[in-house]
């Protein structure tokens, strides 16, 4: 099974290179390892230098947001395509910018440069309390006929700290077990590499698949799902890393059967 | 001089409160409602076993604020009723350590006094947990100076703990000052035949838990795993209680303190757990009047336990939706008032909220705020970030961080603490901001998860009647308000100026 999703893995890393090919012009990606910088803008913005070039990754935001702002006293792997648009906070944009805190602290990383007169990108919520509360989104209980899901969580590089959106999708996940009376549930974690762009390979730890699987596998009981109905597995290898997407591997995929099982 | 004009005290108890209560206890709210029956201060001690009435709607004089209790659980003779009966072995009851005219919790000052009025022979004053280690001698100021100079309890807890199956202990621990001699004792410490860690604590306000109790989400927000189950009912706990939600739900808490506080021989009759279970779920607290500040209700103003009755326990971190939004009607210019001092202060109230909600500044390296996927350290924000639900200000989340309080290098008044040194195992995921070697009066939670990340995390405790439960924070650093905000000001770097740290003292005790 693993083999195969590798060889999936890299086919997608073909067609990926095959399309940036014929692309007008072509999409940056950049993969690094650095300090985070935070400037002291009355919102304020994470940027990142990267050879000699400063670049800006988000702005502070709460934990609702898209963006996963990093941490002084840690390095971060920052994966993301460079955007086009104008300088903000001093920085080139980074788009699809995917943070990853590394864990070991590193006393170094403390830079907060002042606001020079840069201001921050409209905003709604400023540096205290959001304006109003958001009426929560109803949740839709899926229709029959049911059939077979799949639902994917990504996590941080080396990390099996399940964030809000992943826990929102379990929700998800054991309320269509309850309604399709799911059949089996197949856990499968996987670990990655990173290729920087300097063309460093950073390889997720040798147990990391087995843990977030693991961990996931422990939620799903915890919520209810008999034990029985549980298959857990993890790859012992990494898979590999193009520079671009290398976020989507660090992966724990759910499938849902449901119906009979074939004969 | 009359004070209290609380014929709006009781507001018909919510629905929420209705179904906690059993039918009986419902009924009473629906009794016509009396004036608050007012408690002097040379009344404010209640004794264990004392045949005294607890009343619907009472005002306590205070030394700062008076607190008003609201509570529909009236029908009881307080001399035999489990809250306030001397069940154990030590001639405490529950009532010792959680006194209504503090706040249901226990001020430093009433320690003292009991001290001088009592010799010392108050039971208060058990060996167990009132004196430094149970094996100081008995009746020496010296063997009881935690209480007696920070209002801390011993809390002997097992090391290592009992982790969940599938969980590993991430770290070791050695004593590293022990000015108690408690920890390395042969009897009690933790190289006895029962090996302890003795920290030491505040007891905290056993009241508004309809809030405390509250279950806003169903996964934890700080480990990304669901909050755990109550045992007994299987239902989620919302993990707030105690300084390390090592326990879940007031029925355990009422069992444990039965048999660790009040040292019962046989343990509480179920009838008994019941009864105190819903007795503190009946309790409603705040301060209700300001020795300088007046009625706290007036002026338009809503303070007072009747708004903490009828409201809901929401989230309050919202410009529009606000933790504390009683004090609104004082922010208008020439807030009506009998005195100068006291417009001054009410004035002075109202800007200290909006200091709590709105002023902004770093809050950084706390773990399980920071740390929260989407935060990011640092993060510009408010008091409000972390003292978020209304009515109370806790953290709904649940509210365990590592604000700096007992761990090093930020920790404050530590010299007569107990020093711990941790050492995290090189495979376990370091302190995010403490590292493997971390140095600390009181491991936290970290003593029930055995986890390096929970080193130093301490629960937010709610933040009514302030001004009658000093010393504050868990491990009464901080002895008076004023403490508090130089504490923050000094941890995140706020420049307050003299005045905002003075609104912010008189704002919080007004709540
Ligand atoms: C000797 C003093 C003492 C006595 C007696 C005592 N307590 Fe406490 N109580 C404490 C301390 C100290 C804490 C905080 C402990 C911690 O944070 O680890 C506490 C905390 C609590 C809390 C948690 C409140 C919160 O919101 O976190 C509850 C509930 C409670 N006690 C109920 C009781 C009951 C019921 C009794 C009687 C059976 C009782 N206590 C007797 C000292 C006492
Ligand atoms: C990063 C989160 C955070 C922020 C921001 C924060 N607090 Fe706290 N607060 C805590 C924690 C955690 C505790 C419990 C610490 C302990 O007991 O050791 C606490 C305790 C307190 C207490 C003690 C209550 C008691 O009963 O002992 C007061 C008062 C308080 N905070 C006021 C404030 C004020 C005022 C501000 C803004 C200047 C503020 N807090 C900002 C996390 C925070």
């Amino acid at each position: 099974m693993m083999m195969r999703m590798r060889l999936y893995a890299s086919g997608l890393a073909l067609l990926g290179a095959a399309c940036t090919a014929i692309a007008a012009t072509p999409d940056r990606y950049l993969s690094f390892v650095t300090c985070p910088i935070i400037r002291d803008t009355e919102l304020p913005c994470w940027l990142a230098e990267y050879e000699g070039e400063l670049y800006f990754l988000g702005m502070q935001g709460d934990s609702a947001s898209a963006f996963n702002s990093p941490q002084l006293k840690h390095r971060a792997l920052i994966e993301a395509k460079v955007g086009s648009g104008e300088r903000i906070c001093g920085g080139i944009p980074l788009e699809s910018v995917h943070v990853s805190v590394m864990q070991e602290i590193d006393s170094s990383c403390e830079t907060i440069l002042p606001a020079e007169g840069f201001t921050p990108p409209p905003y709604e919520r400023g540096p205290g309390p959001a304006v109003r509360p958001h009426p929560a989104a109803p949740r839709k209980d899926p229709a029959p006929p049911y059939t077979a899901q799949e639902y994917v969580l990504e996590f941080e590089f080396d990390n099996e700290f399940l964030a809000r959106r992943n826990t929102r999708k379990l929700e998800e996940l054991v309320r269509f077990v309850e309604l399709s009376k799911a059949r089996a549930v197949r856990i499968e974690g996987t670990r990655a590499i990173s290729l920087l762009s300097d063309g460093t390979r950073l390889v997720e730890s040798e147990t990391i698949a087995k843990r977030r699987a693991e961990r996931v596998a422990r939620i799903l009981v915890d919520l209810g799902i008999p034990t029985s109905m549980i298959e857990t597995r993890w790859s012992a290898e990494p898979l590999p890393g193009n520079g671009i997407d290398d976020y989507t591997r660090r992966r724990v995929t759910i499938r849902v059967e449901v119906g009979a099982a074939a004969p | 001089m009359t004070i209290f004009s609380s014929t709006r005290a009781l507001v018909a108890f919510p629905i929420a409160l209705a179904l906690l209560c059993s039918a009986s206890v419902a009924s009473d709210t629906q009794a016509p409602s009396q004036d608050a029956v007012y408690i002097d201060a040379k009344q404010r001690w209640w004794k264990p076993g004392e045949a005294r009435r607890w009343h619907e709607s009472m005002r306590f004089e205070g030394r700062t604020a008076d607190v008003e209790i609201i509570s529909p659980d009236i029908d009881f003779d307080a001399a035999t009723h489990p809250f306030f009966a001397p069940l154990g072995t030590n001639g405490r009851a529950c009532v010792t350590c959680h006194q209504p005219a503090d706040g249901m919790s226990l001020s430093l000052d009433s320690i003292r006094e009991q001290w001088q009025r009592t010799k010392g022979r108050d039971p208060l004053f058990a060996m167990i947990d009132g004196a430094n280690c149970p094996d100081a001698e008995p009746g020496k100021p010296q063997s009881h100076s935690l209480l007696l100079e920070r209002g801390l309890f011993r809390m002997p807890l097992p090391w290592p703990p009992k982790l969940p199956e599938g969980e590993t202990l991430e770290f070791s621990i050695e004593v590293v000052r022990d000015p108690t001699g408690c920890n390395t004792s042969p009897r009690f410490g933790l190289k006895s035949d029962n090996p302890t860690i003795s920290v030491f604590r505040r007891p905290r306000p056993v009241a508004n838990l309809r809030y405390i109790l509250t279950v806003p989400n169903l996964f934890n927000i700080k480990t990304g795993v669901p909050v755990m189950r109550d045992p007994e009912t299987g239902e989620r706990a919302n993990m707030n209680m105690l300084a390390d939600a090592r326990v879940l739900t007031p029925r355990a808490q009422a069992r444990d303190a039965a048999k660790n506080h009040l040292q019962i021989v046989s343990p509480l009759s179920e009838e008994q757990v019941a009864t105190l279970d819903r007795f503190q779920r009946g309790i409603y607290m705040a301060a209700v009047r300001h020795r300088t500040g007046g009625a706290l209700d007036a002026a338009g103003a809503t303070g007072g336990a009747s708004a903490v009755v009828t409201g809901l326990p929401l989230l309050g971190d919202f410009i529009e939706r606000r933790v504390f939004h009683y004090f609104d009607p004082w922010k208008r210019p020439d807030v009506p008032a009998d005195t100068a001092a006291e417009r001054a202060f009410r004035e002075s109230v109202a800007r200290g909220e909006e200091i709590f909600m709105m002023r902004p500044f770093y809050i950084r390296d706390v773990t399980h705020l920071n740390t929260i996927i989407g935060m990011g350290n640092p993060i510009k924000r408010t008091c409000a970030t972390c003292h978020n639900m209304q009515h109370v200000g806790i953290d709904g989340a649940p509210g365990w961080m590592d604000l700096g309080t007992n761990t090093l290098p930020y920790a404050e008044k530590t010299e007569d603490l107990p020093l711990f040194k941790v050492t995290c195992s090189a495979e376990a995921r370091p302190h995010p901001y403490l590292g493997r070697t971390i140095y600390t009066t009181d491991p936290g939670r970290a003593l029930i998860t055995g986890k390096c990340v929970d080193v130093g995390a301490i629960n937010l405790q709610q933040m009514r009647g302030l001004a009658e439960r000093a010393p504050y924070f868990a491990n009464g650093s901080a002895a008076d308000l004023m403490e508090v905000v130089e504490f923050y000001d000094r941890r995140f770097d706020m420049k307050l100026t003299e005045q905002e740290k003075q609104d912010l003292v008189n704002f919080m005790s007004a709540l």
